[in-house]
C-alpha cells in the first residue's frame, strides 16, 4: 500500500527535481556569414543564392572537459526548429527565408569553453516519409527523394563568374522506404569549436570553397569531383574542419 | 437447437458477406475517385513552376506514356540527362526508375519529377503555395478532393497519392501477342511468330534480362525470378568507363561493380517508346538489335571506345549470328507486343474541360 505521505513525497521529490532541471538560462547561439574575413551582405561580391544547414546533437564543453548535451529553446515556436534540431538559413537579405540565422540554448549556468553540433539530420529520422515529417524537416526543398533522405547542408554560392554549388547528405544507401536504410556514407561533420564562450557568435568562412575549382559541384554522387573539396572543408576527411569559427 | 445455431451462423454468413462487398464497392469507388482525381493532376500544368509542364508532357499516352524525345525537357525548357520512361503495368517492377533500387514506392516516385534539383523536372513549389495554384487551373479541384477523401483540403501526400492511383489504372494486356497467347492464332503473322521464336530462345538470350509477363523480369538459368537485378548491357566503354553524365545503379550504391547497370525495361509497346535506353542513345529497333548482336556497342553516341569490352558487361549479354530476315523477324515480334487499343483508350486521356466544367 503506497501511503499518502509517501505519495507527498515522491511528489515533492518530482517537483523538486523538475525545479532543478528547468534551473536554465536561454542564450543565443547566432551564426553569420564570412567572405575573406568580411561579413557578407547583399552587397557583397559573394552572391549566396543559398545556404541551409541542419545542425542536432548541440553540447557545451563545461571546464572540466565534460561535454553537456543542450536543448533547443522553441518558446516562439519556431517553423524552422524543435528541441533537437534547427534548419539554419544564413543567405543575406531573402525574401524567403527558409530557416534561422540563430538558434537558443537551454544551458545550465557556468562556465563553458567549447561548443560542438553536428551538421545533418539524425539517422532515425533520415529516412522518415517525409511527406509526414514535422518541422523542420517538412520542407520538400531540402528532402533529397532520389536518396530517401535529406540535404543536410545545401550551398549555392557565385563569386567572379564562378560557381559552387554543393549538396551534402547521406549517400551509398540501400534498403526500403519505410522500412530500414542504411548508408555507406553517413556525411554528418561533427563541428567542434574549443575556447567558446556563452553569447560568441559562429561565422562561416566561404573564400574556401572558391580555392579548388573548377571542381566546385557535390550532388551526392561518387562522380561528383567537387566531393572532395566539400568533404575536407567539412572535416569528413582526416583533417579538421576548415570552415567554422568562432567571432568576437 | 442445431436448426437454430445453423440458422444463426448462416445469417451471420450472410451479414459478414454483405458488409464486406460493401465495402468492397465502397472502397471500389473511392479507388475510382482517387485515380480520377490523380489523372487531372497528371495533366495538369500547375503543378509545374512555370505552369507550362505537366507530367502528361514528358509521359503522352500516344508513346505509352514515354515521349519520343532522347532526353526530356523541364520546365525551364532545358534537357535532363534520362530518356522518360513509358508507364504501364507498375506494378510488375520491383523499383522505380531507369536504375534506383530505393524507389518502391509509386507515390513517393512522384516527388521527385516534382521537386528535384538535379535534374530540374517541375521545380513545384512548397505545398501551400501549390495548393493556391491548382485553384487557378482549368480543372474544379474541389469536387474531385472531396469525392477522393470526403473534403476537398489539398495536401502532399494526397497529391501523390492520387497520382500513384491514376498511374495504376494504366493496364495494358491487350496486344496482338496477348491475343495469340489467349488462343488467336491469327493474331500474329508467320514473321512474328517465327521472330518470337528467337526472342524465346536460349541462342538470343533475351529472355533471362527481359522474363515474365511484362518482359522486365530478370531470370536465372533455372527460369526462377531474380529481383532487384540490373545490368550493364555493354553500351560504353570509354576511357572512364561510362559517361560520367550516367552511372547508373553505380549512383545510388556507390558500388563500384554497378557502373553502368541500369533496370531492364518492359519491351511491351516498345515501337511506341523509341528512343531507346537509359539516355536515348538508339533511334531504332534495329541499332538495339545490333547492339545485342554483336554483345556490346562501339562509339555509340560519339562517345569513343567498345562497350563490349566493358569489364562491368553482362556475361548474357555475349553476342550472337543473325541474319537479316530474323532481325526482321524479331522486329516483327517486339512490334507486336504493341496495345493500340491502351494508347487510345479515353479513360487514360486528358480530362475533358467542359465536361468538368459541367460538374460545377
Ligand atoms: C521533365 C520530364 C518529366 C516530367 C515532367 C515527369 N517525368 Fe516521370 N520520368 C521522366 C524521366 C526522364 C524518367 C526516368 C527517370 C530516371 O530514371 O531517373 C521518369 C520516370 C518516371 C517513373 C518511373 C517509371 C518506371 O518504369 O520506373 C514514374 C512512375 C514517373 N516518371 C511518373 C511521373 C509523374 C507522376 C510525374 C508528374 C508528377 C512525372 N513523372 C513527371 C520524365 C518526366
Ligand atoms: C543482361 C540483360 C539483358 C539481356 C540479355 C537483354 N537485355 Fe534488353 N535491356 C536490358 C537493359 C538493362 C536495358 C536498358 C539498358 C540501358 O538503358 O542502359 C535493356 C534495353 C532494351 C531495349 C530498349 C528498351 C527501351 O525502352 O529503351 C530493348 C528494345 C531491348 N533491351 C531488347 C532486348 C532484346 C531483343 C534482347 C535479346 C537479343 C535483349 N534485350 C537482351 C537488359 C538486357
Amino acid at each position: 500500500m503506497v501511503t499518502m505521505k509517501q505519495m507527498m513525497l515522491v511528489i515533492a521529490c518530482l517537483w523538486l527535481f523538475g525545479c532543478a532541471e528547468s534551473k536554465t538560462e536561454t542564450v543565443i547561439l547566432p551564426f553569420s556569414l564570412n567572405f575573406e574575413g568580411q561579413e557578407v551582405t547583399c552587397s557583397s561580391a559573394l552572391q549566396v543564392n543559398a545556404l541551409t544547414l541542419y545542425i542536432h546533437d548541440l553540447a557545451l564543453q563545461e571546464l572540466s572537459g565534460q561535454w553537456q548535451k543542450v536543448e533547443l529553446d522553441n518558446a516562439l515556436n519556431s517553423p524552422w526548429q524543435n528541441e533537437s534540431i534547427a534548419l539554419l538559413d544564413l543567405a543575406p537579405c531573402q525574401t524567403n527565408q527558409m530557416g534561422l540565422t540563430s538558434v537558443v540554448m537551454k544551458v545550465k549556468p557556468g562556465q563553458y569553453r567549447g561548443v560542438r553540433f553536428r551538421i545533418g539530420v539524425p539517422e532515425a529520422l533520415n529516412h522518415q516519409d517525409p511527406q509526414l515529417a514535422r518541422a523542420p524537416l517538412d520542407i520538400n526543398q531540402l528532402q533529397w527523394h532520389w536518396t530517401v533522405g535529406y540535404k543536410f547542408a545545401y550551398f549555392d554560392l557565385a563569386w567572379r563568374e564562378q560557381t559552387v554549388k554543393h549538396h551534402l547528405g547521406s549517400s551509398g544507401c540501400v534498403g526500403n522506404i519505410g522500412d530500414d536504410i542504411q548508408c555507406k556514407y553517413q556525411n554528418r561533420p561533427e563541428i567542434v569549436l574549443p575556447s567558446y564562450q556563452l553569447g560568441q557568435p559562429i561565422k562561416l568562412e566561404l573564400r574556401q570553397f572558391f580555392t579548388e575549382l573548377p571542381h566546385a559541384r557535390c550532388f551526392g554522387k561518387p562522380q561528383d569531383k567537387g566531393c572532395d573539396t566539400l568533404f575536407n572543408l567539412l572535416g569528413l576527411q582526416d583533417a579538421p574542419q576548415r570552415i567554422f569559427r568562432l567571432g568576437a | 437447437m442445431r436448426r437454430f445455431a445453423l440458422s444463426f451462423a448462416l445469417c451471420l454468413g450472410l451479414l459478414a458477406l454483405s458488409v464486406w462487398s460493401w465495402n468492397k464497392q465502397q472502397s471500389g469507388q473511392e479507388q475510382q475517385a482517387l485515380a480520377e482525381l490523380g489523372r487531372h493532376l497528371f495533366y495538369d500544368k500547375r503543378l509545374s513552376a512555370n505552369n507550362n509542364l505537366a507530367c502528361s508532357d514528358c509521359h503522352q499516352q500516344a508513346y505509352a506514356f514515354a515521349d519520343s524525345r532522347r532526353l526530356s525537357f523541364n520546365t525551364h525548357g532545358k534537357a535532363g540527362r534520362r530518356n522518360s520512361l513509358a508507364l504501364f503495368n507498375l506494378a510488375s517492377y520491383d523499383s522505380f526508375t531507369w536504375a534506383n533500387p530505393l524507389q518502391t514506392e509509386l507515390a513517393f516516385q512522384a516527388l521527385i519529377p516534382l521537386f528535384s534539383d538535379d535534374p530540374v523536372e517541375m521545380a513545384a513549389s512548397e505545398i501551400d503555395v501549390l495548393a493556391q495554384n491548382l485553384t487557378l487551373s482549368q480543372y474544379d479541384y474541389a469536387p474531385l478532393f472531396n469525392a477522393a477523401f470526403g473534403d476537398t483540403e489539398i495536401s502532399l501526400t494526397r497529391i501523390t497519392a492520387a497520382l500513384a492511383a491514376f498511374q495504376m489504372t494504366l493496364q495494358s494486356y491487350n496486344s496482338p501477342y496477348d491475343q495469340y497467347l489467349a488462343g488467336n492464332k491469327q493474331a500474329l503473322s508467320d514473321e512474328a511468330i517465327a521472330g518470337m521464336v528467337l526472342f524465346e530462345s536460349e541462342r538470343l538470350g533475351c529472355r533471362r534480362c527481359h522474363g515474365g509477363m511484362n518482359f522486365n523480369q530478370t531470370l536465372d538459368a533455372q527460369g526462377r525470378v531474380q529481383l532487384n537485378e540490373f545490368h550493364n548491357t555493354g553500351l560504353y566503354y570509354s576511357d572512364m568507363g561510362y559517361p560520367e553524365s550516367d552511372l547508373g545503379l553505380y549512383e545510388v550504391s556507390f558500388e563500384q561493380s554497378d557502373n553502368g547497370k541500369f533496370r531492364a525495361p518492359s519491351l511491351r509497346n516498345v515501337t511506341l517508346t523509341a528512343p531507346y535506353m537509359h539516355d536515348g542513345s538508339m533511334a531504332h529497333l534495329a541499332q538495339v538489335i545490333g547492339h545485342y548482336s554483336r554483345g556490346g556497342s562501339l562509339n555509340l553516341k560519339g562517345v569513343q571506345g567498345d562497350g563490349r569490352l566493358n569489364p562491368n558487361k553482362s556475361e548474357l549479354v555475349s553476342g550472337f549470328g543473325l541474319t537479316e530476315q530474323e532481325k526482321n523477324q524479331l522486329i516483327a515480334f517486339l512490334a507486336a507486343l504493341t496495345d493500340s487499343k491502351f494508347i487510345q483508350n479515353p479513360r487514360f486521356s486528358a480530362p475533358n474541360e467542359q465536361a468538368n466544367a459541367k460538374l460545377r
